[in-house]
């Protein structure tokens, strides 16, 4: 047993399903921390409002359970690295609003704390993902 | 390589599923689907300038283009500064005024999407756009 990617394994699936519950039972303030960024249409803010808290809650349930680990890890990783960019681009505008990334009433929803993580979970992603798939020594 | 990507897309269609029955169901998306702001619901320059009382006059572009030029008496509501600026437009605004949201011009989408706001999350009753935005209050007023 590999304790070390057990913990890291369930803290990564843990910290994915708490973002994605308060958002799933609050969809209108997560729809309007989307629409704060200016980024898309209204519809398509609606239908991220409506998919992303989903997509957490699977991605974070499949960490945790081990199903699906290759695609879970990949799913983590490229939204961890999308919300990193998000918030690089909303501090380095100087937005000041709420990210809503855990609920309404979310204690890290700073874009400082958004950065650093973000920056663990890619990390944590790309760790497990490493660990999934070894690369294979190269023949001499 | 494969069996990965397809376990992404089963991820994503299994999400799916939920995401749609929370838009059908879910009371919040209820009221965020409620029918759109409507062309109705803009008015033109020439008859809000005939309104009495004049009505409160809300700016959706950047703060730093509300800075340079504004229509005079506008309050700010760039929606990235929205819980800064929201509380002074509130107490401004009194019960029968009403509101009038602008931006660039007729391509910009700020002024609607900051409209939509003010009505559906706010519950101010009379918000409307201006037809043409700022472009077109500086070609009346040059």
């Amino acid at each position: 047993m590999n304790w070390r990617a057990l913990l890291i394994r369930c803290a990564l699936g843990g910290v994915f399903i708490y973002a994605g519950l308060p958002k799933a039972l609050h969809p209108a303030a997560f729809l309007k921390s989307i629409e704060s960024y200016q980024l898309v249409p209204y519809a398509l803010a609606v239908l991220a409002a409506a998919w992303m808290p989903y997509v957490e809650l699977a991605v974070g349930a499949a960490c945790v359970c081990r199903i699906w680990e290759r695609g879970a890890y990949a799913l983590t990783g490229a939204m961890a690295a999308g919300f990193f960019g998000l918030h690089a681009y909303a501090w380095a505008r100087g937005m000041t609003d709420d990210c809503g990334c855990f609920g309404p009433e979310g204690v890290w929803n700073s874009h400082p704390a958004g950065l650093v993580i973000n920056a663990v979970l890619l990390a944590a992603s790309l760790w497990l993902a490493r660990q999934k798939n070894p690369v294979p020594p190269q023949q001499g | 390589m494969k069996t990965m990507f397809g376990q992404i897309v089963a991820l994503i269609v299994l999400a799916l599923v939920p995401a749609l029955a929370a838009l059908r169901w879910h009371p919040e998306f209820a009221a965020a689907l409620a029918p759109d702001f409507s062309p109705a619901n803009e008015v033109e320059l020439r008859s809000v300038e005939k309104w009495t009382p004049p009505p409160l006059w809300v700016d959706a572009r950047s703060t730093a283009a509300f800075a340079r030029a504004h229509i005079p008496g506008a309050l700010p509501l760039d929606e990235q500064k929205w819980d800064e600026q929201l509380p002074t437009l509130l107490q401004r605004w009194q019960p029968g005024m009403r509101i009038v949201v602008y931006c660039d011009g007729a391509k910009c989408d700020l002024a609607h999407h900051a409209a939509r706001r003010l009505r559906q999350q706010v519950g101010l009753p009379e918000v409307y756009v201006l037809r043409g935005g700022w472009e077109t209050w500086t070609k009346a007023h040059p």
